[in-house]
């Protein structure tokens, strides 16, 4: 198959070919729902912020540097809109944790593989939002640590230091809820 | 900080905080470190026994959560959004990128402009070499599109 870069199906995006905005597309979507979803535990709203964040892009198509990364510059949009989200969230409901106990999943042996997977999703979704992004970034979705402290806007000792309290404290959380 | 053999050591702590940063795949760990990592894990591979099963009971808990599935209302939705910003926003180049955007639509304006003008002045000329003032007027209502400026009089009247 031959090499295909990111910066040709931009520059052939951006003069509208319809077959290089369905490379970007399936590309770099999934990465970016991922990372919203897992951000903000609710998947219209991470629809919506994928679906501007791509707006955004196409916006930007034209006059792209190709000293930048897109991959990295997609996920930081969406990284920086979930915030802005969180953050209405936090000033709509001051003082509203995020919900965090279901009583029905506490027995360990009666816990399904699908009611496992609800609790760890609920947990990250629970977490700091700068923690939250580092360990999605990082451990669900593979960037290296450069890449996921670039996306961050932050140092990579920075980011380091938020995955290990994002390990800690979720492994805390989950073997609680006799998860892990 | 590095051995005669010119390779990174990795203290003991560093190799734990790696472990408890990254997990127990070691080749999550920052490049740099990966190599005396490993070494040093396994030359002494009880030191580490302890934070690297638990890591690994995180790490399975991790990969059980399933990667996002992008719905085909929204790839459609991505998709479709893109030509029109795209084409809206397009660079462009040579020397159409030094004219002003209005220029297409002052160009038509302008001819309209032209003809009407053009229509106007050379009126008079025919007039001149018409006999009456009715043939004068026949030649000026044909050139603007009337048939029959006699049936137009008549009907006038």
């Amino acid at each position: 198959m031959a090499f295909v870069s990111d910066l040709d199906q931009i520059t052939r995006a951006a003069a509208g070919d319809p077959s290089a905005v369905a490379w970007l597309v399936d590309r770099y979507s999934p990465g970016v729902l991922g990372l919203t979803t897992r951000m903000l535990g609710d998947r219209m709203e991470a629809e919506d912020v994928t679906q501007e964040t791509f707006l955004r892009a196409w916006k930007a198509l034209p006059g792209w540097e190709p000293r930048a990364k897109f991959s990295t510059w997609l996920h930081r949009v969406a990284l920086n809109l979930c915030y802005d989200i969180l953050r209405k969230r936090r000033e709509s409901l001051p003082g509203e944790l995020p919900e965090m106990t279901d009583p029905e999943l506490t027995p360990p042996e009666r816990l399904m593989q699908s009611e496992r997977v609800k609790a760890i999703e609920t947990a990250i979704a629970a977490l700091p939002e700068r923690q939250a992004a580092a360990l999605t970034l990082c451990a669900l979705q593979g960037h290296s640590q450069v890449e996921a402290a670039e996306i961050m806007e932050t140092s990579e000792e920075a980011l380091e230091s938020l995955l290990a309290r994002a390990r800690r404290s979720l492994r805390a959380t989950l073997a609680e809820r006799s998860v892990a | 900080m590095k051995d005669r053999g010119n390779t990174p050591i990795v203290s003991d702590e560093r190799i734990i905080a790696l472990i408890e940063t990254y997990g127990s795949d070691i080749s999550a760990y920052p490049e740099a470190e990966q190599g005396a990592a490993a070494r040093r894990m396994a030359e002494a591979p009880g030191l580490f026994a302890q934070a690297l099963e638990e890591a690994r009971r995180l790490d399975d808990v991790l990969n059980l959560v399933p990667e996002v599935d992008v719905p085909a209302s929204l790839r459609n939705s991505l998709i479709a959004d893109a030509p029109k910003a795209a084409r809206t926003g397009r660079a462009q180049t040579g020397f159409s990128r030094f004219l002003p955007g209005w220029l297409p639509a002052g160009a038509v304006a302008s001819l309209v402009m032209g003809l009407l003008i053009g229509v106007n002045v050379s009126l008079p000329a025919s007039v001149a070499n018409a006999d009456t003032n009715d043939e004068a007027d026949a030649v000026m209502y044909a050139a603007l599109g009337f048939g029959n400026y006699e049936l137009m009089n008549e009907a006038a009247e």
